[in-house]
């Protein structure tokens, strides 16, 4: 770019010279009596084709620069041809760094950066509305079609509802369709058909179903007869239609497997089933009208929000419409981008330590380059044209750092992938799906990008050092005179050490934080406990099979599963103290006892009281702490409400129990806060069931599927253990310390050969030095201490600023996190511990060559 | 006045143009009327072919351009050899007499 603008300006400037040329000329001829028209066609005439030689001036200067960088490169690489180690490292260092980047960045790119493809993706919205409250709602059939009759910003559109059905004990995720989603998306079949508006055409016809590509070479392994086959989904028949095209993978971040018609969502969804024409269950995308911009379709779709809505009851009304655009599987506003921007930040760390590496080493090479490029100095090359070429030289061991970086991170990536499936918990590995990450142009953009920062990044400051000779003293054939390079190669280090303290300080942080949370004691036994989430249809079937299965000490239920999430909120009133909100879950009478929370006060529900929902309740020890402190509990009447439907659904209840704390749903929450129980009945629709098996690990999970077979030959019940729910909620966190921490340990290799590389370069060139002083009489254990003082000094400085960094990021991620204090103390001193000792190991080999130097020999060299 | 003069030239018209910039900073239109000039009017060239030979020589890093006044209070390019091309025009010099002794050698032998 900046090539094309300079030349824009060298052709005005030759304009201008070749101009001014030719008025002197024809000034003079009309001096010596021509006409002005003869002056002008003879001074022309002498000057030659204007256009040739304008032309042949550009070539000049165009061929003159790709001599000279052919002639660099040649040198280049007769240089390294000759030191192949010096080559090697380099390239090998650089390409660690860049595969790093490229890893975390090919993530990126696949989520959030590659277009869908689909037709004009970037038209496309999805319409979620909010009620008064902020929270997302969804839109009812009747409420679609009359989107669909008169739609104030979209030309088109479709819905969906979001299905997991099991299969076989495995997860199927399903996309229930309106019929033109497959024609709106301009996608095409691989095979067979895919959905038309005819197979919605009546609830509950057009069983039917199109296959996912991925899914069908996955569950089918690509045969090319699927089509007409059936597949059995819920105790019915779906015939396979077609296939859907490669590269397909839907419009979010999750690929579903199957596509079916939207008419076929209550065969199977239990919510679906229960909801009718008015009953909020799809979300809408649509395609913007050309020429409308999203702010003002989402102003026009809010006000037919309201109006269309008004007919809900007060609290589930639409207020406002927001479009979220679908352009790409993960949609990221540049503040959420900003926010995840300090996670790349330290793989590009990682980066900077590699090239901070390599700019040493140019660093020493070039000092031991300063007499020919002394010479060349003195000889009058031009510095910049010195600074070029060995430019050219860091450009040239970029490219091949390039492709090892490129390798590394296919590498990389596939490994971690396969860990990923390998490592989340057996129950839930099944529901993982990951986009493709594949390369593409944007990839290799970003990597030659990324090639050539690095390249500047290690090989501009070096080859400015170098070439700052005093002329005179080159002359004079002192070459190490005027040349310091002590700041900048202590700056390299200083830089190295402050980064690596923050990756180790920052992973320390975050790995006792995952420690914290693993040994935190949820308030209930997890070892042995067994989750069973029946379908409706299954559900009295697989309650009386359970029933009857000896090795089944208990069965309950609650209408939340202890650790599926938080807990719906409910406010608490009349109590001597008023509380924000309480967790409010149902649950049946043996709840507490088969998850070992104690009870403290009172007693649990009878079973009458369970069957007939009688208005009473048992709080956690924290509720009856912060809402009754003075008193006893037991008798009090509170009342509870839902925080958002007012009036409806408030109800009066009466204590009478209390029972331990314990975790209500999700790991994150406050161990404090309040917890509200009500009755419930296990026959009753309490959705999961809860059951204490006599075996303890994923065992027991197949051994209650297998009592389950022969109700649900299917395979349509959900089964895990509260183990594995335990795990999953646990494992974002800890894959985030296992990355932290693997990059921590690279960038400590790194740093501590960095560090030995600079200790050794600096002791070979102060030989002489040494010698000096071991011939005046200094110690062997003195020049030890002398180089690893100044390697202990660097290292301070650089932990000290590593340190205040760390501090900042772990302010940062306390925010987010709430099991991370800001203030860590241990993982303080542990990382700035391993750090120096780090940098004390890295000297030692440098400090032993120095305390064997041969002051003679030295001497004499 | 054609193609086989212009070739000829090229080589040696750079270290023509080198020769005259030895005298202090000139302008494109001030190195051909030298030409004319100096060489008495013997060697006769397209003017414009000097243009090309003063960019070579700069890419080269031989001259170095700047924008200045010239006597008639236009603005014009001048052009100032630099310390390489000091060098340069020694070296070309040598190697141009080397050539001609040797030509003459050949020419004059037998």
């Amino acid at each position: 770019m900046r090539a094309l603008v300079r030349r824009r300006a060298h052709d005005a400037e030759l304009t201008d010279e070749i101009r001014y040329h030719l008025e002197r000329d024809v000034e003079r001829r009309i001096a010596r009596g021509e006409s002005s028209a003869e002056a002008w066609s003879s001074a022309r005439r002498q000057f030659g084709n204007v256009t040739v030689v304008a032309e042949e001036a550009r070539a000049a200067a165009r061929v003159e620069a790709i001599e000279q960088l052919i002639q660099d490169t040649r040198y280049a690489a007769r240089g390294f041809r000759r030191a192949p180690r010096f080559a090697l490292t380099v390239i090998l260092t650089i390409g660690l760094g860049l595969g790093l980047v490229m890893s975390a960045f090919t993530i990126f790119d696949a989520y959030v950066l590659r277009l869908l493809n689909v037709r004009d993706p970037r038209s496309l919205f999805e319409m979620q509305m909010h009620d008064k409250w902020g929270r997302e709602r969804n839109a009812s059939w009747n409420e679609y079609q009359a989107l669909t009759r008169a739609n104030p910003a979209f030309s088109e559109s479709f819905a969906s509802i979001w299905i997991i059905a099991r299969r076989d004990g495995e997860p199927v995720m399903l996309q229930a369709v309106t019929g033109g989603f497959f024609r709106m998306l301009g996608v095409s079949p691989a095979l067979g058909r895919l959905l038309e508006p005819g197979d919605a055409s009546a609830p509950g016809s057009g069983p039917v179903l199109v296959l996912s590509h991925r899914a069908w070479l996955a569950k089918f392994g690509g045969d090319s007869s699927v089509v007409g086959k059936t597949l059995r989904l819920r105790d019915r028949s779906y015939e396979v239609v077609g296939v859907a095209r490669e590269g397909f993978d839907g419009l979010g971040e999750t690929p579903p497997d199957v596509w079916v018609p939207i008419s076929m969502a209550a065969a199977l969804d239990d919510r679906a089933a229960a909801s009718g024409a008015d009953d909020p269950m799809l979300k809408i995308v649509g395609r913007l009208v050309p020429g409308m911009t999203a702010a003002s379709a989402a102003r026009a779709l809010s006000a037919w929000a309201t109006a269309a809505t008004a007919d809900r009851p007060e609290p589930e009304r639409a207020a406002t419409v927001t479009l979220d655009p679908r352009a790409t599987p993960l949609y990221m506003s540049p503040v959420t981008m900003m926010q995840v921007s300090p996670l790349f930040m330290a793989f590009a760390l990682v980066l900077f330590i590699a090239c901070a590496n390599v700019a040493n080493m140019m660093l020493a090479r070039g000092m031991a380059r300063q007499r020919e490029l002394g010479i060349r100095l003195a000889l009058g090359a031009a510095r910049g044209r010195l600074v070029r070429q060995l430019m050219t030289e860091a450009l040239l061991l970029a490219v091949p750092a390039a492709v090892v970086g490129f390798g590394l991170s296919r590498l990389t990536l596939d490994v971690a992938v396969k860990l990923m499936f390998a490592t989340v918990p057996d129950a839930f590995s099944s529901y993982l799906r990951v986009l493709p990450l594949g390369p593409d142009i944007r990839l290799f953009a970003f990597l030659v990008a990324c090639a050539v920062l690095a390249a500047v990044a290690f090989g501009l400051a070096p080859a400015l050092q170098t070439t700052r000779t005093n002329v005179v003293a080159a002359t004079r054939g002192e070459f190490s005179a005027a040349i310091k390079p002590t700041r900048l190669r202590n700056a390299l280090v200083i830089g190295q050490v402050t980064v690596c303290a923050l990756l180790l300080i920052t992973g320390a942080v975050l790995l006792r934080g995952a420690q914290r949370l693993q040994s935190l004691d949820l308030g209930f036994r997890s070892a042995g406990v067994v989750q069973v989430y029946p379908p409706q249809a299954l559900r009295a079937q697989v309650i009386e099979r359970l029933r009857s299965d000896p090795t089944i000490r208990a069965l309950e239920a609650s209408s939340h599963g202890p650790l599926d999430g938080r807990f719906p909120q409910a406010v608490v009133t009349g109590a001597a103290n008023e509380a924000p909100t309480a967790s409010n879950a149902r649950v049946s009478p043996g709840y507490f006892d088969v998850l070992g929370i104690p009870l403290r006060r009172g007693r649990t529900f009878s079973a009458d009281e369970a069957r007939s929902r009688e208005r009473v309740a048992v709080v956690s020890e924290a509720t009856a702490r912060q809402l009754w402190p003075d008193s006893n509990p037991i008798g009090e009447v509170v009342t509870l409400s839902s925080p958002y439907a007012g009036q409806a659904r408030q109800r009066t209840v009466r204590v009478i129990g209390v029972v331990g704390d314990a975790v209500a749903g999700f790991y994150g929450e406050r161990h404090d806060h309040p917890t509200v129980y009500e009755p419930g009945s296990v026959d009753r629709e309490l959705a999961t069931l809860v059951v204490a098996t006599s075996s303890n690990g994923p065992s027991s999970a197949t051994a209650i599927r297998r009592r389950l077979a022969p109700v649900d030959p299917g395979g349509s019940v959900e089964i895990h253990t509260l183990e594995e729910s335990a795990a999953v909620q646990l494992y974002p966190f800890r894959a985030a310390h296992w990355v932290a921490s693997a990059l921590g340990a690279i960038a400590l290799l790194l740093t501590i050969t960095g560090i030995y590389g600079v200790m050794a370069y600096v002791v070979a060139l102060r030989e002489k030095e040494i010698g000096i002083r071991l011939a005046l009489g200094a110690t062997r254990r003195g020049i030890v201490g002398l180089v690893v003082r100044q390697s202990v000094r660097l290292a301070m400085v650089g932990v000290a600023a590593g340190t205040v960094l760390a501090l900042g990021a772990s302010r940062f991620i306390a925010s987010h996190l709430t099991m991370i204090p800001a203030f860590d103390a241990v993982a303080l001193v542990v990382g700035i511990a391993v750090v120096l000792v780090a940098a004390l190991a890295a000297a030692y080999g440098p400090s032993r060559r120095a305390a064997n130097v041969d002051a003679v020999e030295s001497l004499r060299a | 006045m054609g193609d086989a003069k212009t070739d000829l030239l090229q080589g040696t018209l750079d270290l023509i143009v080198l020769r005259l910039l030895r005298g202090g900073p000139a302008n494109g239109w001030d190195i051909t009327q030298s030409i004319q000039v100096v060489s008495k009017g013997a060697l006769e060239i397209n003017y414009g072919s000097v243009y090309p030979a003063l960019r070579r020589l700069e890419a080269q890093g031989f001259v170095k351009a700047e924008w200045g006044t010239s006597d008639n209070n236009r603005r014009a390019r001048y052009y100032e050899l630099t310390a390489a091309g000091r060098k340069q025009l020694a070296t070309e010099r040598e190697a141009w007499e080397r050539f001609s002794a040797a030509l003459g050698l050949i020419l004059d032998a037998g």
